[in-house]
């Protein structure tokens, strides 16, 4: 005898399959609509920060603020800070950089940093104060005949700075925008010494540099560090082929624009 | 005993369970292809410009197979909510497909899109995805698409902005030469166009995700194609094993299963189906009793030296006896007239 016909002899699919082979394809459409995380800068919440418009202490004329922060700094190294300070405003001429930092007097200005830098917030943005002032008032571009010493001199005092607050800084409203702005003179000055020379060229500056700035930034194409992102954010052209190929002519493309002044020249 | 109890007695899979994991796989594909991992860790989407071009590129193809081709080339119209979904996803996942090989946006979007229009809208003869026919060209232009997308987000995760920049001679080699002189760059583009995040974006994780949701989409447009065919022939097997065991028999011998979608009888509801089934035999038997008329009716004898072709053919005629049926026929014969 002929089966007859009957539609229910035939296995149907699983409703709940089907129902959740159409979720995914949603999702699948739905994930596209994602935005990418907004990287902002941290907000003070509420705090009234110890100093105002800190960018302004490593501008033309940062110098002007500079005494703001003698009642900042704790006590036992205050006078060394002020006396530094002082120091730099008495700076006439452009001096070169290597002569006088190798001086008594820049011997003391090195090791104030380096205490300042190892301190608070707000000595830690005093010692970087200092160190901008220093690398608009002296002479450490090399030149054409020039070595590298005082550019790797300089980026020495930033790298040493970068790294105590490279990362932690990228949480404190105060120093956030200073630490980029570290960062970005030390890819210039440690650009310029990687140039020093007419024909040749400095690779340990540039592999020392390269191997600083990926410990600070991360990896390029991996995960980055908070310091990294903000920096790509702010100066996106800063990092390019920086990590992996060590070119550095985009921090100081990035610094020409930001701070003219700091040239190695004494902004002449 | 039905098709299904077979399989389920195999310890097989039915064909309906298996378009569904297909389905899945397609919808798994697309979620992986929608997704990039920004440097900071956190997944941001890829946006809907490639997923539209995407789209219209999925479509055109379909449109065209429908205006033309053979029976077994066109779309088939869905009968049952699985054949609906799977048409679907047949459409989504050569949408994921289109929108995973093409570069996020910007002009050169647009003549990706026009190349993969024009590949996939002609005919090709080595294999379907989704419907439309895929030749290895096709293949080739697909690959060469997602090694340029591949090759332009690596691109703009190292912040070169260029597809491509090579060295001056010479000037490259001066230190003190400014670098916009030492390196001529081509093909610029911008973070925004191509859909890379302020942040940077993860790259490995990222082409690792797209690399799986490609796998998963072409491997689920597939499987989806031969479990569909596999579903629409257990849908005719069940309709012949509805005759009589011995007629069924027959039917199957004079209508071989992997002929089935060739004669036009997939993506038929029952009704169409049983009326396809029976004029196709009608015209197989027709076919059958033409040959045996022609055989009885006399054949040359094989001539001396004949070439071996000729004599192949002789042989494999001879060794051709249907005896009862031949005598049915030749019964019949005077009362047809």
């Amino acid at each position: 005898m002929p089966k007859p016909y009957n539609e229910a002899s035939m296995k149907r699919p699983s409703p709940i399959g089907m129902a959740m082979v159409l979720i995914v394809l949603l999702t699948a459409v739905w994930v596209r609509t994602i935005e990418p995380t907004v990287v902002t800068a941290p907000d003070s919440e509420g705090e009234e920060l110890p100093i105002l418009e800190p960018m302004q202490l490593l501008r033309v004329g940062g110098e002007e603020r500079l005494a703001e922060l003698d009642s900042l700094i704790e006590l036992d190294r205050r006078v060394a800070f002020t006396d530094s300070r002082l120091d730099l405003l008495d700076l006439d001429g452009c001096p070169p950089l290597g002569e006088w930092i190798g001086g008594p007097r820049g011997l003391a200005f090195e090791q104030c940093a380096g205490a300042l830098s190892r301190g608070t917030r707000t000595e830690a943005l005093a010692a970087l104060a200092l160190v901008f002032q220093l690398a608009r008032t002296t002479e450490w571009h090399p030149g054409v005949f020039g070595g590298s010493q005082a550019p790797e001199r300089l980026g020495g005092l930033l790298a040493g700075w970068l790294h105590h607050w490279g990362e932690t800084a990228m949480d404190d409203a105060l120093l956030y925008e200073p630490t980029l702005a570290a960062v970005l003179l030390y890819g210039h000055v440690m650009n310029v010494a990687f140039k020093s020379g007419m024909f040749g060229s400095s690779d340990v500056s540039r592999e020392r540099a390269q191997s600083t700035l990926t410990r600070l930034a991360g990896g390029q194409g991996e995960r980055r560090s908070a310091l990294g992102i903000a920096l790509n954010t702010r100066y996106p052209g800063a990092l390019s082929s920086a990590i992996v190929e060590g070119d550095l002519e985009g921090f100081t493309r990035e610094t020409e624009l930001v701070f003219p002044t700091l040239n190695g020249e004494c902004g002449q | 005993m039905n098709v299904h109890q077979e399989r389920e007695d195999a310890g097989e899979r039915s064909s309906s369970d298996q378009l569904l994991i297909a389905c899945g796989m397609v919808g798994i594909g697309g979620l992986l292809l929608g997704l990039q991992r920004q440097a900071d860790g956190n997944f941001c989407g890829t946006g809907f410009a490639s997923l539209g071009m995407g789209a219209v590129i999925a479509l055109l193809p379909m449109l065209f197979a429908l205006v033309s081709g053979s029976a077994a080339a066109k779309p088939m119209l869905p009968h049952t909510p699985l054949a609906a979904l799977s048409s679907l996803v047949g459409f989504a996942g050569l949408t994921f497909v289109a929108s995973g090989v093409l570069v996020p946006g910007g002009p050169w979007m647009f003549v990706e899109a026009l190349i993969l229009l024009l590949v996939l809208s002609r005919r090709g003869r080595e294999g379907e995805i989704a419907g439309v026919r895929v030749s290895n060209g096709t293949v080739i232009w697909l690959a060469l698409f997602l090694f340029a997308r591949l090759w332009v987000t690596y691109q703009g995760v190292q912040n070169e902005w260029a597809a491509v920049s090579f060295d001056v001679p010479l000037l490259s080699s001066l230190p003190w030469v400014p670098t916009s002189m030492q390196v001529v760059s081509l093909g610029d583009f911008t973070a925004a166009e191509f859909g890379i995040p302020a942040q940077g974006l993860h790259f490995s994780h990222t082409v690792t995700l797209w690399a799986v949701g490609l796998a998963f989409c072409v491997g689920g447009l597939w499987w989806r194609h031969r479990a569909g065919v596999e579903c629409e022939n257990d849908r005719v097997h069940e309709t012949i094993h509805r005759l009589p065991p011995a007629y069924a028999s027959l039917v199957e011998l004079i209508l071989p299963e992997d002929e089935w979608r060739e004669l036009g009888l997939h993506g038929l509801n029952e009704r169409q189906r049983r009326k396809q089934l029976a004029h196709l035999t009608q015209e197989r038997v027709v076919r059958q009793v033409e040959f045996n008329r022609a055989f009885l009716a006399g054949r040359p004898a094989l001539e001396e030296g004949a070439p071996a072709f000729v004599n192949e053919i002789h042989q494999v005629i001879e060794s051709y006896s249907p005896p009862a049926l031949s005598a049915r026929v030749v019964e019949a014969e005077p009362e047809e007239k």
